[in-house]
This record gives structure tokens, sequence and C-alpha cells, in this order.
């Protein structure tokens, strides 16, 4: 018999801001329910490896959804949305997960997220800490400083360049086959899509001054950041850390960008501990 | 409740020419089986529409994948993939329909594939005439000769190509929405994959001498062509549907080269009669 993995992908039907977006969402296990968000300009394959990993599986329901105009959550089709640029803004990237959370049913869900997913855990904790019982920030940072962006959308720079771009994020040990592997994957998104995230990523997200208004006695803040990352750095997410009260935060030796991609075995030793906490309070409450 | 699609998508380990791969589909409805192959540089989302009509999946069991190296069907974990250029070869292109349709257990499936898939329909009719009841084939032909593919890779060609070319391969009338659309998911493809299925396409599929040979009477052959594909003409496969004897070819007006993502409605009104056609059919044991 072919081996089937447990990963059921559905397209469902979401309204987020008055728009109806056609999304794209895998989903496997059973228990309490965790979102994971893709970095910019990726999709969901990038958590391909939790997703089918039993020891999450047993104790987590794990959902993972494509962004609208991110892989197979393709753009909207009520709307001539070819007519403006693309940009992902803070509000609209919140709300997604929000009403995902509601379409789906879930009960204050775990939220993951990576780069800029990672940052928007800080603003999903500030801004909705009924709707989530924990954030996961993986790479997250205050903000990450006004930059160019034109860099990643030009009719001369093909897909190879953030082939390149990942293949430099990758920490020096990781095994070759994951590191390629990412790599492809963030050849998948079409051109316009990287920048457009980027928006939320240089210019919207910024938590200064907002930190201490951040309650983690409603929604649990754990912070993960790879020694080698350098778009955040452990300097950074140590500097964010201090600055939420009760927050934890753990240095990902041997990591990079995109630890559950790039390792996700090392990944998995980092993680789980923040897992199997979460679970042993949700017992208690 | 949330709305949702009745597509499930799955991802089945599939070993083809002694390498295991990892292979993302769409599925939907019941009945008689169908693949659905998607075009070069293409994804199984071209076939949305179809796995969305409830006229066909009432009476069909549509299954779309994505081939290794496209769409959500990574490059092989166990490889050093990286070390060679991708090259889609016609013994490995039929060898994975064959794996597919025997890993799900289908019976004589119909197949139906598009332009680079449209073509390998043929040669499926040609090679394997006792695994599939009939095929269409969209937009395909004897031969395409033999030109230069260097300006499908090039690192100063950005994917907006990709976009470009789909654009100018869309029949004047195609509603803007589609047109938008499959241009979008042409950008969606991994730098190296247009070129190396291409190879497929130019080199490697050669029915001249032949197309005589296929015994329709054993799997039925249609084909379809849109008036507008500048890739295909309607003479190009007229002259291949008077070679196989019992093929039946109609031109579809007002379409053109990925008719059934560019004109949904349009391409269903020449897909419903050989679809009926072939329900029709009894049954060979």
């Amino acid at each position: 018999m072919a081996i089937i993995e447990p990963i059921e992908g559905k397209y469902i039907y979401i309204t987020i801001q008055g728009i109806e977006y056609r999304i794209y969402c895998e989903q496997s296990g059973s228990g309490i329910p965790l979102i994971c968000q893709h970095s910019a300009g990726s999709n969901v394959l990038e958590w391909r490896h939790m997703l089918i990993d039993p020891e999450i599986t047993s104790k987590y329901h794990v959902i993972a959804a494509d962004l609208p105009f991110h892989g197979r959550s393709i753009p909207p089709e009520g709307i001539s949305w070819w007519k403006q640029e693309y940009k992902l803004t803070k509000s609209f990237f919140m709300d997604f997960q929000v009403e995902l959370s509601r379409a789906l049913g879930l009960q204050r869900p775990v939220y993951i997220g990576t780069a800029n997913g990672g940052f928007l855990a800080l603003n999903l904790a500030l801004n909705h800490p009924d709707d989530f019982r924990a954030v996961i920030g993986v790479e997250a940072a205050e903000n990450a400083g006004p930059a160019t962006m034109d860099i990643f959308y030009h009719p001369q720079i093909g897909n190879d360049f953030k082939r390149g771009t990942a293949m430099g994020f990758s920490a020096p040990a990781n095994p070759e086959k994951y590191r390629r592997a990412i790599s492809w994957v963030a050849m998948l998104s079409a051109p316009p899509v990287t920048k457009g995230d980027m928006n939320y990523y240089f210019i919207e997200h910024d938590m200064t001054g907002k930190c201490p208004q951040i309650d983690t006695t409603k929604c649990a803040v754990y912070l993960l950041t790879g020694e080698y990352d350098p778009t955040s750095t452990v300097e950074d997410t140590k500097e964010l850390a201090k600055k939420i009260k009760g927050s934890k935060f753990y240095e990902m030796k041997g990591m990079s960008h995109s630890g559950m991609a790039e390792n996700p075995e090392l990944f998995k030793k980092y993680l789980m501990p923040i897992l199997n906490e979460i679970a042993n309070q949700t017992k208690t409450v | 409740m949330v709305k949702a699609d009745q597509i499930v998508c799955k991802y089945i380990h599939l070993n083809i020419q002694g390498i295991e791969y990892r292979v993302f589909y769409e599925e939907a409805g019941t009945g008689i089986p169908i693949i659905a192959q998607h075009s070069g540089g293409g994804d199984g989302l071209e076939w949305h529409f179809m796995l969305n009509n409830p006229e066909i999946t009432s009476r069909y069991r549509i299954i779309a994948p994505c081939l290794p190296y496209h769409g959500y069907s990574l490059p092989p974990e166990s490889e050093e993939w990286w070390k060679q250029e991708y090259r889609l070869k016609k013994s490995f292109f039929m060898e994975f329909e064959l794996a597919l349709s025997h890993a799900l257990g289908l019976d004589r499936p119909v197949y139906i594939g598009c332009y680079v898939g449209g073509n390998l329909g043929l040669d499926l009719a040609f090679d394997y005439p006792d695994e599939f009841r009939a095929v269409i084939g969209v937009g395909a032909a004897l031969s395409s000769g033999q030109p230069t593919l260097d300006t499908f890779y090039h690192p100063n060609v950005s994917n907006h190509y990709r976009m470009v070319n789909s654009f100018y391969f869309c029949a004047p009338l195609t509603p803007e929405k589609y047109r938008r659309e499959i241009a979008w998911c042409c950008m969606q493809c991994a730098a190296p994959t247009t070129k190396g299925d291409l190879y497929y396409y130019f080199y490697e599929h050669d029915l001249r001498g032949k197309a005589q040979f296929i015994d329709t009477s054993k799997c039925a052959v249609y084909l379809l062509t849109g008036d507008y594909d500048p890739t295909i003409s309607v003479e190009d496969t007229l002259i291949m549907a008077n070679q196989i004897e019992g093929s039946k070819f109609t031109e579809m007006k007002g379409l053109s080269h990925s008719s059934m993502a560019e004109n949904p409605p349009v391409f269903t009104k020449y897909l419903m009669p050989i679809l009926d056609e072939i329900a029709n059919q009894p049954t060979k044991k």
C-alpha cells in the first residue's frame, strides 16, 4: 500500500475586511489547536515536518494555512486585485488569523509564526489576548527598521534570487537536503509577494513602547531565535523579551532563519518543551 | 459550518524509477476515475474549476496531482537533485501517471492533460492502452519541433516573463479574472521547472510515424484544441487526428492555450459531451 500522509488539505472560504478569500488550509492531529503561520513569500510547505510528527499531532491539532496571494490561496476572485500593488498590512494579517480560528471553530488556539509570522505573534498577544492562549514568535523582534524593498521585486531579478537569499540565511550545519528544499520553496512565490509582505515586516510592525502592555497571564509569550539568523539576532529578541514581563526566550543554537524547515529535528528539541508546557497548563486550567 | 470546497488534498508517496517522491494531489467526486494533468511549469490548481463542478464530480472522481518539482510536490528528499539540471523525461512522465493510478487503486482511469500534459495523453494511448480507458489531449500535436529552451530559465528573466507569456496565450474574449488568475499561477513555479518540462515537450514527444498505431478500440482518444492557441494550431491537431483511426477531434471556438482555466464555462461546454460519451461506454474487462 502506498503511504498517504495524515495531512488533509481543504479550501475554505473566509471573509476578511469585507472580501471573500478562498483559503488553502492543511490540518492534522487532534487536541490543542495550533495555528502555524508561514513566513514572507512562502507557503504551508514550511511546516510540513510538524504536520506529520506524531509526537506533536497526538496532542495538537495542527493547522497551517496559506495567506491570500501565497501558495494555493490564489488572489480573490471577487475583486480586480491586479489594479493595486500587493501589500500585506498588519490589520489584515491579524484579522486573517482571527477569522481563520473562528471559521474552524478553534478554542483559543496557540499561534506559532516565523520571521514575518514571528513578528505577528507579538501583535496578536497585544491586540487579541482573548483569542489566543499562547503565541510562539520565531525570529521575532521589536521592529526591523525601515529598509529599501525594491530589490525584492524587479523584472530583471529572477526567482533564483529568493533561492539565493534562502541559501544564505541557512545555518552552516543544516542538513543539505533541508537547506535545498527550503530554498526551493522560496522560489514558489509570485514575484510581487515578498515585497508586499515586507510592507508589514519593515514598515508596519513596530512594537516600540508597546511591549509592556502585553499581558502574558492572558496570552503566554514564547520567543525562539536562531543564533545564526542575520535578520533578527539573538540580541534583538533578548531586548524584546526583557520588555515583555513573563515572556520566555530561548536561543536556538545552530539554527538560523527558518528553523522548522531548515533543521526540523533540531527545531523540535527547542519547540517540544514549550508545547509540553502549554499542554500541561491547559490541563490545570 | 465553514464554507468549503468538496476538494480534499493529500500527500502520497510514490516510487517512480526507483526514487520515492512525496506527491501532492487534489481530489473530488465519485465515479469513473479521471487523472487531470497540469501543463509545463503548471500546478494542479489549473483544474480547480473542474474539481468544483458538481455536474462532473457527481459522476467522476477527479484526481489532479502536482508533478514532482511542481507546486506542492517538492523535489525528492532522498536525492541530491540539485546536482543535476531538472529535465522532464517522457518515461518518467508516463510512469508517474501509472504509479499514481496504481497507488490509488484506480480502475483504468480516464486521463486528461493540457499542453505538455496533452501531448502525454497521446504517448499514454500509444504505450499503455490497457491502463487507461480513454485519453483527452488538450492542445496536443504529433511533435513541436526543437527550438532553443534557454529563454525559459535565465537569472535575468524574472517569473514575470511567464505571466506575460500566459497573458499573450489567452484568447481575446477570456474573462479578465480568469486571465489574471492563470497568469498568477504561472508565476508560482520554481525558476528551472518550465525549461525542464519543455525538454519533454519539444525534444522527447514525437509521434510522427507512430500515431497511426494507436488503437482507439482499447483506449479512446479525444482531442480538443482552442482556435486561438499560438503554440498548437487547430491544423496541427487535425493532422494528428487524421492519423489516429477512431480519434475524435473538436475545435474549441474562442479558446486558447489553458482553456480549462482561462475560460472554464466555455471549456466545460466542449468537455461535457466527451465525458458523457465515456460514461455511457460499457466497461471493458
